[in-house]
């Protein structure tokens, strides 16, 4: 079914809903590599195979990752006019009871964990009902989703699709407004318009570095060049997130969305996606979410007849930490080595084959169909003042219920801990945290209320980052921790530069050192100073952060540190 | 033309140029170890860091990259800039404890040797990618490369193996700041036995790369003068006559113009690839090529292209 | 300063890009390596071609408005000088038989006419829009990248560089900004050839309105001598063209023709009054002369040469290409495409073509004799063009191919060789 209008959108968009809320119950299984890696997979065969042995009315599909990564394999039932109830830890022993249930009206009590009786999938538009009248006696047992501490205190705006639809029916996609923001973009709206609500949004990059992607866009639209492009990076290099990567798995065709529109907003034809060559699912999600955007004709040439061409190509990369530099991510992508190019000239200048170029990360681009949809006003209310919008945030580490949750920039990081992790699980309490990945380092228990905001977190030496939240409870050893982190940067230095390259060798050696009992104050000193001139030299910010590590754990944890110096006569 | 203020001094640049080069057009010193100026500016060695202060923001900067805009405020000297260039030299002398030019560098900047706390190596290679580069963009060979990556990362020829895009011209040796690149002339040799003498011609050889290749001798004098793999990418790349490299640059002659002879059709001026010929108006009818002998090569291509055989 | 445009060199084709770039409202720089383009000290292309269809395009001469006009390609230029009609081609045989060719109303196929007049013209009209003329420049070397082109020049010994955004290469058949941008690596070198051409007064049975050609070893040379019209203002001059190489120097056979061959007796009271000479290499065209930011122009990307006519028509289309192309459309695209289905040397049957004039050395004097008479007394169209001259020669040659067959069946052995020479086959044997 080709689209050749806006007004086409609409026709997709009744059979998408037809899909998400059937005639016939639906059961979805959470099948992004989380829920896969826990048995997801053979969880979806069994039921497919059961409801085909047992005659069942239902369609059985898989869908993305919803978060509640602790409780996979995640499996949700959709009956008409019943709410919609969610399952989990569903494993193949399971299904049968769990079909008998369905077919009987009854509930799974001990694996039920919520019920949708509306979803509110779109901010401005009412919610999709799934319960028509009373809710049922044996469903009315279960907590509704809005009570539930896990659901209530997120915000999910970008990750609204996540874990409802199959992300291998575009027509989901549209069900739930997908392609409302493009069409709106391209019928409505100037090149220009569209960047200025990107700019009024004050949408920061979400990779990293927190860049205010309306300058960036701008820049890249101002520049001079006859072709330019857009580069998304899902690289996802830091070790302890996989969010992205989740995403891509469970709504690709919003990251579609999003570079078409900012394609049009700068004047590009072509956009580039670039992906950890480890994330297998993802790249099959994502090249059949382009396929379906292409056969559909979203994207290709005269998109939705605006005459705005735009196609989009799939890159496999090494998910290096060093193409978080997004110099080193445009050499990658041209062939060569992952290293950085010197600055400026700027990518929106002269980037990709010399050509101006916007990299944004993939949640950033992710939210541009929500800021064009709804308007850069309307995003700016949501976070804090300089930090507007949402974060979508991965728990990990001492956690009782890792996963990822989307929550208002401003939040305070206890929380998110508390809140969604449910404390450390471990018995003991928090010790440290660690935002923004390697080159946040780590942060003390006694600043747990700092908000989730780029400028208090880079103030207070850390950053925000991509979004990850690891969590340190007492058990852990500081020293350990900073070593394990500096390791990782001698991992990751593409050793171009010296500073980076002999700096971080040289780190290695310090802290074996001082680990091994043979260090002294002159050790700690000189990580001051190496941490301060590498921040100066270094070519990219892996080099200019490799000490942070050594030096946060220093900085809140210092007894730890001085305990095992040398001491004198000894 | 951009103005900029180089240690408070206004000083002008050219369209395009980096402020490593506007500093060293107006005398100011910057130390560098991977810049070249037959190279495109690689950044790898950090040791050429000035500090720039543009509209109100200040950041360390590498000179040799960094372009020389309107308006910008230089510092080469400064405590922050003193920091990251001790710094720099001494994980450079952790490095290469042994390398000459690295203890002249640490010397002219007054530090004795790396922080004790720091390990030491004993290598001779400072990545600074002269040689890789220089193959690559100026020789056009591509025979060598950065291999391994971060810390392991060393210039090695593919696989580990013979260079076999090597065309032993030296360049590499040539450029190689610390002298680990191993490039030797060997004379042509004989090894005679009762059954009969044979020859080795002379030949050349870059260890580092397993590489050895035969010289060419000069028809004039004899001598072995450059590697023949060499000289045959030239005469494919540039336009040679296939005889030209049949005598060496010692022997070679420069064009001499019988103006009686000379048409001046130009022909000559075409042909030569480096515009060492210029066609000079003598006056009414007739023009005359003139040899600008400071650019000229002595290649002998104009000597063939001349239909009057004025050019010797 | 980095111009939207760079031309290298002021022939007609860099000239005629150079005037309409300017009007397109571009920044042009127009480097040559003369002070004097007017004076015309290299032997290269004097002539108007009129045959129909001629690379693509019909050329008019108004001789009353002082006009050459492209009827195809849409340009027209201005010329003050004179012109002298051709009206017959003489091609003769050692024992002069003749392959002869006239239109039967004896309308000219060709003009000659004073280039330099023409450049001069040209020149000032560029430099009357406000072209920046940067003259006594070689531009000989270039680099070429996304972000622009860098030239390096030199000026009397003194070595500078220029800055643009495009280049128009109109440096001549030499190719040299071609070789230095590998472009010539996508092409078949041919060999080079000199040339000399030598204007005499008093020849006799020279005709202005004449072009003649001699085929055969007795003359002295491999590649046909050939005679045409003396220079503007000197019509009644005849205009001697000897072919040659490092081996077999120009001057040498020159001397053998007026003194000593069997044409030496339309020399007797000849006098030499002036001389002209050039070299160039040849190769086989350049599919695709737009690349990158650099169109190679006319003879720079041709089977030797476009003559004036196709470098007017170069330099008209190439200034639309590079206009289009910095505002982000197909330019050069577009101009590859025309150059391809304009030029007869891009043709497949081109090569075969040239063939046709690999007489020598796979005739002896004898056979040429004996294929030139079957020619002898009839007249064919009047044609200028190497490639529609041989196809009429060899069509009145094989009319009768029994005939061949029968009478010298050796003859005919070798004409079935025909298509394995080539021109280079008879410049370097």
């Amino acid at each position: 079914m080709k689209i050749n209008r806006a007004s086409d959108l609409s026709k997709i968009k009744k059979q998408g809903l037809e899909l998400l809320s059937p005639a016939t119950t639906r059961i979805t299984v959470g099948s992004a590599t989380c829920g896969l890696a826990k048995g997801a997979g053979k969880v979806l065969e069994a039921l497919k195979y059961e409801v085909k042995k047992k005659k069942i009315q239902a369609e059985v599909v898989a869908v993305g990752c919803n978060g509640l990564c602790y409780a996979e394999p995640i499996v949700e039932v959709i009956q008409p006019g019943k709410p919609r109830i969610t399952y989990g830890p569903v494993t193949v022993e399971r299904v049968g009871e769990l079909l008998k249930a369905i077919k009987t009206g009854k509930v799974v009590q001990d694996l039920a964990l919520a019920r949708h009786d509306e979803e509110a999938y779109c901010p401005n538009i009412a919610p999709l009902k799934y319960a028509k009248g009373k809710v049922p006696a044996a469903l009315s047992g279960i907590k509704e989703y809005r009570k539930q501490d896990f659901f209530k205190n997120q915000l999910k705006l970008v990750s609204k699709n996540a874990g409802t639809i199959s992300p291998s029916r575009i027509e989901e996609y549209i069900a739930l407004d997908g392609y409302k923001a493009l069409a709106k973009v391209l019928t409505e709206m100037k090149p220009e318009d569209v960047i200025k609500e990107v700019t009024v949004s004050k949408l920061r990059g979400r990779g990293g570095a927190g860049f205010p992607t309306g300058l960036k866009w701008q820049a890249c639209r101002s520049a001079a060049g006859d072709k330019k492009y857009i580069v998304c990076n899902g690289s996802e290099g830091d070790p302890e997130i996989g969010m992205h990567r989740s995403f891509l798995e469970s709504d690709p065709q919003a990251i579609i969305e999003g570079m078409a529109i900012a394609g049009y907003a700068v004047g590009a034809e072509a956009g580039y996606i670039y992906v950890n060559d480890r994330y297998v699912v993802a790249l099959e999600r994502l090249e059949e979410a382009i396929r379906q955007a292409e056969q559909t004709g979203l994207l290709g040439s005269n998109i939705l007849g605006s005459g705005l061409s735009f196609s989009l190509k799939v890159k496999r990369g090494g998910g290096a930490y060093v193409c978080g530099e997004e110099t080193a991510l445009l050499n990658a992508l041209e062939g060569l080595s992952g290293e950085p190019r010197p600055r400026p000239p700027y990518p929106a200048q002269q980037g990709l084959f010399g050509k101006p170029t916007v990299v944004n990360n993939i949640e950033t681009l992710a939210n541009i169909p929500l800021i064009a949809l709804h308007g850069g006003k309307w995003f700016a209310k949501i976070g804090t003042a300089s930090s507007t919008g949402t974060k979508i945030v991965a728990l990990s580490g001492a956690v009782a219920q890792p996963g990822w949750v989307e929550v208002p920039l401003g939040t305070p990081v206890k929380a998110i801990i508390e809140t969604f992790g449910k404390g450390t699980g471990t018995g003991k309490k928090v010790k440290a945290f660690q935002t923004g990945g390697p080159s946040g380092g780590v942060l003390p228990a006694s600043l747990l209320n700092i908000k989730l905001d780029y400028d208090q977190l880079t103030k207070a030496g850390s950053l925000l980052g991509s979004g990850g939240l690891l969590v340190m409870d007492e058990g852990t050893d500081m020293l350990d921790m900073a070593k394990f982190l500096t390791d990782f940067f001698a991992e990751e230095t593409c050793g171009k530069c010296s500073t980076c390259r002999e700096g971080v060798k040289r780190l290695q050696e310090i802290i074996d050192s001082i680990m091994q009992g043979y260090g002294t104050k002159e050790h700690l000193n000189l990580v001051k100073r190496m941490a301060a001139a590498m921040s100066d030299t270094a070519a990219c910010a892996l080099g200019k952060t490799a000490a942070v590590p050594f030096l946060s754990v220093l900085k809140h944890f210092p007894k730890e540190v001085e305990g095992k110096l040398l001491r004198k006569g000894a | 033309m951009a103005t900029l203020k180089i240690n408070g001094k206004k000083i002008t640049a050219p369209e395009g140029a980096t402020i490593l080069e506007a500093a060293r057009e107006h005398d100011i010193k910057i130390p560098t170890l991977c810049s070249n100026e037959a190279l495109k500016p690689y950044g790898a060695c950090r040791l050429c860091i000035v500090e720039v202060t543009k509209n109100g923001r200040t950041t360390i900067e590498t000179s040799c990259t960094y372009p020389a805009e309107d308006g910008l405020e230089v510092k080469t000297e400064s405590p922050r800039v003193a920091e990251g260039r001790k710094l720099v030299i001494e994980l450079y002398l952790a490095r290469c404890p042994n390398v000459k030019i690295i203890r002249q560098l640490a010397e002219e900047y007054g530090i004795k040797e790396s922080a004790p706390q720091m390990g030491k190596d004993n290598d001779y290679c400072i990545l600074c990618g002269l040689c890789v580069r220089a193959c690559n963009e100026v020789v056009k060979a591509g025979a060598i490369q950065f291999a391994g990556s971060g810390i392991n990362k060393i210039v090695d020829s593919p696989f580990h193996k013979t260079a076999e895009d090597c065309v032993a011209c030296g360049s590499c040796a040539f450029i190689c700041p610390t002298g680990i690149i191993k490039k030797n002339d060997l004379p042509s040799t004989s090894q005679c036995t009762p059954e009969g003498c044979t020859q080795t011609g002379a030949q050349r050889e870059i260890l580092n790369w397993q590489v050895e290749h035969k010289l060419k001798v000069c028809t004039k004098c004899g001598n072995p003068y450059a590697p023949e793999p060499h000289l045959t990418k030239i005469t494919r790349q540039y336009y040679f006559l296939p005889e030209f490299f049949n005598i060496c640059p010692s022997c070679r002659q420069y064009p001499v113009v019988d103006e009686d002879k000379c048409l001046g059709c130009g022909g000559c001026m075409e042909a030569c690839p480096i515009g060492a010929l210029e066609l000079e108006d003598k006056g009414g009818y007739d023009k005359k090529a003139h040899v600008f002998t400071g650019n000229c090569t002595a290649c002998h291509t104009c000597e063939d292209y001349c239909p009057m055989k004025a050019i010797s | 300063m980095v111009y939207d445009l760079a031309i290298v060199g002021a022939g007609p084709g860099g000239l005629h890009a150079a005037k309409w770039a300017n009007k397109k409202g571009l920044k042009v720089a127009l480097i040559e390596k003369r002070k004097d383009i007017s004076k015309i000290t290299r032997y290269c292309s004097e002539h108007i071609i009129l045959d129909e269809d001629y690379n693509g395009d019909t050329i008019k001469v108004d001789t009353a408005a002082g006009k050459i006009i492209s009827t195809k390609n849409g340009w027209e230029v201005n010329y003050r000088g004179e012109f002298c009609p051709v009206t017959d081609k003489y091609y003769s045989s050692p024992k002069l038989y003749h392959c002869h060719f006239a239109w039967p109303d004896k309308r000219p196929f060709a003009y000659k006419y004073g280039k330099g007049t023409l450049l001069k013209g040209l020149l000032e009209e560029c430099l009357a829009l406000g072209v920046t003329y940067i003259t006594e420049t070689t531009a000989y070397d270039v680099t070429d990248s996304p972000a622009g082109v860098e030239l390096k020049c030199v000026s009397k010994g003194k070595k500078f560089k220029i800055q643009a955004k495009k280049l128009i290469a109109a440096d001549g058949a030499s190719a040299q900004l071609a070789q230095k941008l590998g472009r010539n690596n996508e092409r078949a070198y041919l060999g080079f050839a000199l040339c000399l051409a030598v204007y005499m007064s008093n020849v006799k049975n020279y005709s202005p309105s004449e072009w003649r050609g001699w085929w055969g070893r007795c003359y002295g040379t491999n590649l046909a001598p050939l005679m045409g019209t003396g220079p503007e203002g000197h019509f009644d001059w005849a205009d001697m063209i000897i072919l040659g190489s490092p081996k077999q120097l120009p001057e040498s056979t020159f001397e053998f023709f007026t003194k000593q061959g069997p044409m030496a007796f339309m020399f007797e009271n000849a006098k030499i009054e002036a001389k002209h000479c050039c070299s160039t290499r040849a190769f086989t065209p350049l599919k695709q002369p737009a690349k990158g930011n650099c169109i190679m122009l006319g003879d720079a990307a041709a089977f030797v040469e476009v003559q004036a006519q196709g470098a007017l028509s170069c330099g008209f289309r190439a200034a639309e290409a590079v206009a289009k192309e910095l505002e982000g459309k197909p330019g050069f695209e577009e101009y590859n495409q025309w150059w391809l289905k304009s030029f007869e040397f891009n043709d497949e049957g081109m090569m075969q073509v040239t063939t046709g004039y690999a007489l020598i050395p796979t005739y002896t004097d004898d056979e040429i004799d004996y294929l030139f008479s079957l020619c002898h007394g009839h007249t064919m169209d009047g044609s200028w063009s190497q490639y529609k001259s041989p196809k009429m020669m060899w069509n009145l040659i094989l009319k009768d191919p029994e005939k061949i067959k029968r009478e010298r069946p050796e003859v005919w052995a070798k004409i079935q060789t025909r298509g394995t020479q080539t021109l280079s086959d008879s410049i370097n044997k």
